[in-house]
């Protein structure tokens, strides 16, 4: 286990705590739950990170990564949605 | 290659089409700083994607440690991307409000301009460009004082300098000129912004009124035509709010009240402080009538007292709700005044008509009572009240139909006066007048009976005309007596200078009578024997001169005449002995009658002889035509004189009665006349004689006498007690 992984946990966190006041207002954003599971993903990835130092780490380790590839295919996908929304908006 | 590479790698593509997405819509998604922002995000993804893969794929294990370190960016960016999705969100708000704000500026009715200070148009709306007629690009640049028309440039610089200071001004009105040409009437308000103490620009938001403009002109001048009828209807009108406030007042209103509009009704009409008792607009208002009416009394603007009558009418909205109350302003104050003229007039001739003895009915057509006056209602001793509203002939006729002769129905009849007299039961005489009671056209619409109790009047009447007549008998008779009087003065008068002439003459003629009677009587003696016609001619001298003898004395007598001396003595011998002597001078039968029984009577004997001599030679003469009418006759005619005397108590009666002609009623007036004769050779002076004597004895004389039946003469003396 490294410093740099438990203060990337604190920092997500810390933006968690910050998101959960300002959610009600990012609701309004199309496809915002999308986003907030690409936000999840992430933040599940950083603590299996820190939890495969503790045990389990190779179930960990593979959480970790899946949680990353699941976050950045969420991302991915509320932008093809956010692309595809547009492009019906302008037809 | 493990799964961890696998999933990484796919990573790797997740991130690559992402970015590929981002790159691809750069700035048509998202702004662009936010698109930015995302593509450093994916990136830093991307490349920590890289990093797992080359680790764990065994290609470059060291990339582990970069890996961690932009792992750790790795919060930050999400960060970033919130904040981001926030901004984006805020200016996606502030765009669509903007959106809202240019829909609205576009779209608005008003004409909105944007100057810049030096008066240039910057932005203006739709509504400008429609209005005007101009295009945005001609409008862009153009100076604000090329859309004004020129009287109004002046105005609107100083106005905008204002603004330009701060001021906002707030209503003004502008008339602005089409491309055209045409006017276009605007009312608005301008204001500016300042920044730093200096005029950014000029906003103008004006609003188009020509139409509003036209309207007001119409309006104006309906209004002025309303003002103008309603001016001239002799009545105020006026609309009441529902807070009795005046909205709207016609001229006459305005000139009785001043300015009214806005004010309360109560105040200004009445000057009250409260809505007034009875107000029709408070009936109209609260129980939703129709119609209202009532009288007010207020003061005018001069204060002086003004009497209305107003009538309230409800104004309703479409629903039907009463907004407001039409009222209808109606001065009487002329007509009260002559209503208390009239009542005043009315109260004095109810008092005069009251006050008269007669009484006073007035009635419709069929006779029932209109009114009457106090003495007619205290006649039947009821009240006016009560009297009036029943039939005439009920109350004073008692009876069920008009009297036969009622004058009221025949001066209706006739349109003339009528008047009777009529006697009631009781014996009183009323004098009834009845009166035809006509409208302005003449048509009868009902009858006036004046009665009056006239037996007092009537009584006095007749005492009067009894009175009149007693007096003219004796003014008749007082003229007779001094007619007689003037006559017999005048009579007098001329017998008085008569009897001077006659006396003269008569004492004169006395003498040669004399003369002759002794000269006829001494040739009698010496030639009576020398011949029957000598005699006979000597015979009828001496008759002529005893005649003439006879004439001269009556003359004397009467126009002389001597005062009686007068003795007691017993007056039937004294006409035993007249009758004696002259009974040889008649040819005709004296009878003597002499009451044996008669009482002393103090006379004068000679007068009385003349009397009788008077007396005997009228029944002579009257005696005379009888006896030569019977000559002719076969019936022979006994001609005879009566002499007779008789007593009453204190009276004693000589009576010479003779059967011959009489007289007629005329002559047997006018016997006493002196002068007075019917016969050829008469002095008329015998009676005449006959009545002086019997006056200077204290008695009478009067005549009877028929004509063709005789002559009675009777002296009456006073006897001696």
């Amino acid at each position: 286990m490294q410093e740099s992984e438990i203060i990337t946990l604190v920092l997500g966190l810390a933006v968690a705590a910050l998101l959960i006041p300002n959610y009600s207002q990012m609701k309004r954003f199309p496809g915002s739950r999308i986003l907030l599971v690409a936000f999840l993903m992430m933040l599940s990835a950083w603590a299996a990170t820190v939890l495969e130092g503790f045990f389990w780490s190779e179930l960990f380790n593979i959480v970790e990564h899946f949680s990353y590839l699941l976050s950045t295919a969420s991302f991915a996908a509320w932008l093809f949605f956010m692309v595809r929304r547009r492009g019906r908006a302008e037809r | 290659m493990n799964m961890v590479s696998t999933l990484s790698a796919l990573g790797v593509l997740c991130s690559l089409f992402s970015l590929g997405l981002l790159i691809f819509s750069f700035g048509g998604v998202f702004h662009r700083p936010t698109t930015t922002l995302f593509i450093a995000f994916v990136t830093l993804n991307g490349f920590i994607a890289v990093s797992n893969f080359l680790q764990w794929s065994g290609i470059y294990p060291p990339m582990d440690r970069l890996g961690d370190f932009i792992g750790t960016l790795m919060p930050l960016s999400w960060a970033f991307i919130f904040y981001a999705i926030i901004q984006e969100l805020t200016v996606q708000d502030l765009l669509a409000k903007e959106e809202q704000y240019r829909d609205l500026f576009d779209n608005a009715e008003e004409l909105i301009l944007k100057l810049s200070p030096q008066g240039e148009v910057v932005k203006s709306n739709k509504s400008v460009m429609e209005t005007l007629g101009y295009s945005g690009e001609e409008l862009t640049r153009l100076e604000v004082r090329n859309l004004l028309h020129p009287d109004d440039v002046g105005e609107f610089q100083e106005t905008f300098l204002r603004v330009l200071k701060g001021s906002t001004e707030k209503n003004r009105q502008f008339t602005l000129l089409t491309k055209d040409g045409c006017q276009v009437a605007v009312e608005g308000n301008l204001s500016s912004r300042i920044e730093g103490n200096h005029p950014v620009f000029v906003r103008c938001i004006f609003r188009n009124i020509s139409d509003r403009k036209v309207a007001e002109e119409a309006l104006r001048m309906e209004r002025n035509h309303l003002e103008t009828i309603t001016g001239n209807i002799g009545a105020g009108l006026a609309i009441i709010s529902r807070d009795f406030r005046t909205l709207w007042a016609n001229g006459i209103l305005k000139m009785l009240f001043g300015e009214v509009e806005g004010k309360t009704c109560y105040e200004t009409y009445n000057q009250r402080s409260q809505i007034c008792p009875g107000c029709g607009a408070l009936e109209v208002f609260e129980k939703g009538v129709e119609k209202a009416v009532n009288e007010q009394v207020g003061t005018d603007a001069d204060g002086n007292l003004i009497w209305s009558q107003i009538i309230a009418t409800p104004i309703r909205d479409q629903e039907g709700q009463v907004k407001a109350v039409l009222e209808l302003v109606v001065p009487i104050t002329e007509r009260k005044r002559m209503e208390e003229e009239l009542h005043r007039s009315e109260h004095e001739k109810r008092i005069i008509l009251d006050s008269l003895m007669e009484n006073v009915i007035y009635t419709d057509v069929t006779m029932k009572i209109v009114w009457a006056n106090k003495t007619a209602c205290d006649s039947v001793g009821m009240k006016r009240e009560d009297v009036i509203g029943r039939y005439c002939y009920t109350l004073w006729g008692e009876r069920d139909d008009p009297c036969h002769d009622c004058i009221v129905l025949k001066a209706i009849r006739t349109g003339r006066r009528q008047e009777i007299e009529k006697e009631t039961p009781d014996g009183r005489t009323w004098l009834n007048q009845g009166y035809p009671i006509t409208d302005a056209s003449g048509e009868a619409i009902g009858g006036l009976e004046v009665s009056l109790d006239i037996t007092e009047r009537k009584r006095v009447e007749e005492e009067l005309a009894s009175h009149r007549t007693r007096l003219e008998e004796l003014v008749m008779e007082r003229t007779r007596q001094l007619e007689e009087a003037r006559d017999e003065l005048v009579k007098r008068e001329r017998l008085a200078a008569l009897g001077q002439l006659t006396a003269t003459v008569s004492h004169e003629l006395r003498n040669p009578l004399g003369v002759i009677y002794s000269s006829a009587y001494y040739l009698q003696r010496i030639l009576g024997n020398s011949g029957e016609k000598i005699s006979k001619h000597l015979q009828r001298i001496t008759n002529q001169v005893m005649m003439c003898n006879t004439i001269v004395d009556d003359l004397l007598e009467y126009t002389r005449g001597r005062s009686p001396e007068m003795f007691p003595g017993d007056l039937n011998a004294a006409l035993q002995k007249i009758l004696d002597d002259l009974a040889s001078v008649y040819d005709f039968p004296l009878i003597r009658d002499l009451s044996p029984e008669l009482p002393q009577v103090s006379f004068d004997a000679g007068k009385i002889r003349r009397v009788v001599t008077n007396l005997l030679e009228n029944a002579r003469q009257a005696l005379t035509p009888q006896q030569q009418g019977d000559q002719g006759s076969n019936a022979p005619h006994a001609p005879w004189v009566r002499i007779a005397t008789r007593a009453e108590p204190g009276t004693v009666f000589i009576q010479v009665e003779d059967n011959g002609v009489g007289m007629n009623e005329e002559t047997a007036r006018r016997a006493f006349e002196p002068l007075f004769t019917t016969r050829a050779r008469g002095t008329g002076l015998g009676l005449a004689i006959v009545r002086n004597v019997a006056e200077e004895h204290g008695g009478h004389v009067s005549l009877e006498s028929v004509p063709g039946g005789g002559t009675r003469v009777t002296v009456s003396l006073p006897a001696i007690a």
